[in-house]
């Protein structure tokens, strides 16, 4: 294997494993298998490192997008997401309240966190019930 | 409506099935995709339209079994088209198709 080709195999696994990271682990893994499946018919076929580094540079936003679609859609069911949510509500508010006197920014501080905190229970029951 | 490379996947898909190799791994779709040319199709752009197909039920995908599996390598996962691949290809190419001038039909 020569050295183009071995770093860029190493490369295009190591974005895989990092763009596949906030995805379900069901989807996770079959993507991360099948990779390591082309990647190794690729060596075995004898592409050269340089068309291998290519296909990977060129499917980049390709693999972003995948990633934020099912990543998300992921994130939206876990409860721990709306909690970081809920969270970010009081931070808000304060970093507001500094700059601005307006009582709006106390009011949405003070509910969107509660808020979002039911969002969570609710998400954590729908997941305990599933 | 398919995108080009959906319709591609499809014709690949659709003539191993004639030739009685119906399975194909996405490395294999790759070089024959690219028959000719000099750059292989991105990684992200393939796995991303055979999952969408895959979601709209034009292929369907599976594991190699134990008795496929030779060894020696990582396991393949693969793909076949299902029977509606070929309907929604001739749609897909029937709704993309540029329209013949003909002069004298439209009026004013």
């Amino acid at each position: 294997m020569t050295t183009l080709r071995l770093r860029s195999a190493r490369l295009a696994w190591l974005w895989c494993l990092l763009y596949t990271a906030p995805v379900r682990p069901d989807l996770r893994d079959r993507r991360r298998d099948e990779l390591l499946s082309h990647l190794w018919e690729s060596e075995a076929a004898g592409v050269q490192g340089i068309r291998l580094l290519s296909a990977a540079l060129r499917g980049v936003l390709a693999d972003l997008s995948w990633s934020v679609r099912r990543g998300w859609r992921h994130a939206v069911g876990q409860p721990e997401t709306w909690v970081a949510v809920a969270a970010m509500f009081p931070i808000a508010a304060w970093i507001g309240a500094m700059v601005s006197s307006s009582h709006g920014v106390d009011l949405v501080g003070g509910l969107g966190g509660p808020f979002f905190l039911t969002v969570s229970g609710a998400t954590w029951a729908r997941r305990r019930k599933g | 409506m398919l995108l080009p490379l959906e319709e591609s996947v499809l014709e690949v898909g659709m003539h191993r099935a004639h030739r009685g190799e119906p399975d194909f791994h996405g490395f294999a779709l790759a070089d024959e995709l690219d028959e000719g040319h000099r750059s292989l199709t991105a990684h992200g752009t393939l796995y991303k339209v055979l999952d969408r197909l895959e979601g709209r039920g034009l292929l369907v995908s599976r594991w190699e079994t134990d008795e496929e599996y030779a060894g020696g390598r990582p396991r393949r996962r693969l793909y076949r088209v299902t029977a509606d691949a070929a309907t929604a290809l001739a749609r897909s190419r029937e709704l993309t198709r540029v329209p013949a001038f003909a002069p004298g039909i439209a009026t004013t």
